[in-house]
Parts: C-alpha cells; sequence; structure tokens
C-alpha cells in the first residue's frame, strides 16, 4: 500500500482501506470494477461461508463452492437483473452450487415426499385426527440429548425442505428474500416452510411425547 | 340449533384452518379479521393451543441447536478466496466464452 506521505488531504480513502461496514457500490461493482467486487467478497464472505456450510456439512467443500460462487458471479455480473438485491443474487448462485453438490454426495438417505405426508398432522373433518400429546418437559430437559435429536431431525429432512428452513429459521432471511433465492414463489415458499416445521414437530414429537397421558 | 351451529360454523376456523394459517399468524401476514378469528379458536380448542406451543417450540429449539453450532469461518477464508479470485478473474476471457 502506498506510503500515507503520498496522500493528498482530499484523497478518498484507498480501496483497502475500507472496512467490512462501508456499504457496497453496486453501480461499481455492476461495471466490473474488482476493487468493488472484492469489497462485497469481504463484506459478504463470511455470511454466505456459514449458508453454504450449513447446507453442505463440510467446511473444505463450503469454501470451494463459496469462492467458485464468486467468480460466477463476478462473471456473469452482465446477467444480472436487478429484480432482487445484488446479495440476494449471489446467494441464490452459491446456495445452488450448494444443494447440488449435497444431492450428489447425499451421506445419508433422506426422507421421500411419502415420509413428509406421513409427518403431516391428519384431520378428520377439519379436527385433529389425533390431537397432540404434551411434551414431557423431563424428556426435554437435557440440553445435550436434545440437540443432537433437532440435528438428526433437521437433517433427515429432504433438501429442498432443508434449505428453507436454513434460510427462513436460522438465517431469518424473509420470505420475500428465501422466495427469491429459491426461485419459487412467497406462498410456495411458505407452504414449503410450514410443511418442514410440522415434519420437525412429528419428528420431536416423537421424542418429547408424554407417554402417560 | 342446526341452523345456529351452521351460523356458527360460518364464523369459526376449524382446526385444520388453524393448523393451515400457523405460518402466516407467526409471520404476522394474517390479515386482522382472520387473526383474531385464529387467536380466539386458539383460546377455546386446547387441542390447537398445545400444537401452536409445540410448533413454536420446534422452531426455538432448530434456531437453538444452530446457534450452539455456528460454523467458524476459516481465519484465511477472505484472503483465499481473493487469492483464488485473482488467478481466475478472466478465466471466461480465456476460454473465449465472452
Ligand atoms: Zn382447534
Amino acid at each position: 500500500m502506498a506510503p500515507s506521505s503520498q496522500h493528498k488531504p482530499n484523497d478518498p480513502p484507498a480501496s483497502g482501506a475500507r472496512s467490512a461496514s462501508d456499504p457496497l457500490d453496486v453501480e461499481a461493482i455492476l461495471s466490473g470494477d474488482r476493487r468493488a467486487f472484492e469489497h462485497l467478497v469481504r463484506k459478504e464472505s463470511p455470511r454466505l461461508f456459514r449458508v453454504i456450510v450449513r447446507i453442505i456439512r463440510d467446511d473444505d467443500e463450503a469454501q470451494s463452492i463459496m469462492q467458485e460462487t464468486f467468480l460466477q458471479a463476478y462473471q456473469r455480473l452482465d446477467t444480472f437483473r436487478g429484480d432482487a438485491k445484488l446479495t440476494t443474487w449471489i446467494y441464490a448462485i452459491g446456495i445452488n452450487q450448494a444443494r447440488a453438490a449435497l444431492r450428489k454426495k447425499r451421506r445419508t438417505n433422506p426422507m421421500e415426499e411419502a415420509d413428509m405426508e406421513r409427518l403431516q398432522p391428519s384431520f378428520n373433518k377439519g379436527m385433529y385426527a389425533e390431537p397432540p400429546k404434551e411434551w414431557d418437559p423431563q424428556k426435554m430437559a437435557e440440553r445435550s440429548e436434545r440437540q443432537r435429536l433437532v440435528r438428526e431431525a433437521v437433517d433427515q429432512l429432504p433438501e429442498n425442505y432443508r434449505t428453507v428452513v436454513i434460510l427462513r429459521d436460522l438465517e431469518e432471511l424473509s420470505t420475500a428474500e428465501a422466495a427469491d433465492i429459491l426461485g419459487i414463489s412467497e406462498g410456495a415458499t411458505r407452504v414449503r416452510l410450514h410443511r418442514a416445521r410440522k415434519a420437525l414437530r412429528s419428528i420431536l414429537a416423537s421424542h418429547f411425547e408424554d407417554r402417560a397421558t | 340449533m342446526s341452523l345456529f351451529t351452521d351460523i356458527r360454523r360460518l364464523f369459526m376456523l376449524s382446526c385444520e384452518d388453524v393448523n393451515d394459517f400457523i405460518v402466516e399468524y407467526l409471520d404476522g401476514t394474517l390479515d386482522d379479521r382472520t387473526r383474531r378469528r385464529f387467536e380466539k379458536h386458539i383460546a377455546n380448542c386446547p387441542a390447537c393451543s398445545t400444537y401452536l406451543d409445540q410448533y413454536r417450540e420446534t422452531v426455538t429449539l432448530v434456531k437453538e441447536e444452530a446457534d450452539a453450532d455456528v460454523p467458524e469461518p476459516p481465519e484465511e477464508l477472505v484472503d483465499a478466496t481473493l487469492d483464488f479470485l485473482r488467478q481466475h478473474y478472466d478465466d471466461a476471457a480465456k476460454n473465449g466464452a465472452s
């Protein structure tokens, strides 16, 4: 970096000195300005990495998917249409690559649509066919055991359901942002999230129900 | 009596309706009238009230597990990514793709 003595007083700070909290210059990024793009990379890397690693559950693979994502995004900037935020568009690229990679390497057999259906509550004339049983606080008390059950339950979900849970419930994105990333409508996003949460509730209920009642 | 029941039913949500509305209720996107009917049903229906509690608890537990298990980005993540990009920015041009 240039020694500060060469700085004229009115110079803007050098790009390298930008802090992660500085706003993105979307216009400069779209014009292909590498410094502006690299500012976005610095700013978004930790969060994008976290989302991808949650999907793929492998640090090394997540890092390489993230790098490819930024490269693809940079090379395809001219296809960005501006109907979503630039960052949302980049997340969509990364998340879709992570999903494709996951489908290829899936270690355990995820549930199928029929299993998801079986885990939905059923109704008879608008009433619960089996009213929910209370959960036993004692069965929920052991923290590490509880977390293990939850992690296993989330991991069992089919990939498209798991991804919506990661985006909405873990990353706390809005329905609109999640819908943009998944390329489906907001209504379809809500339906998928709801089915995923209902299935998770059923799986947890099988562990937590107070059998005495 | 049966007329009364029919009229009541027009104004009341079934447990199944209430279940369908949970996600929008928690998102705060139900219209006022439906939200009031939803809350009225929950207040009077132990099954729906228990279900809603457990649904909320499920979301809380999923967040709790994820928070306990936040993946730490590797320290060199940003630098490695920038190095990678600087090596590959021009790949597409070399391949004649653009
Ligand atoms: Zn009910």
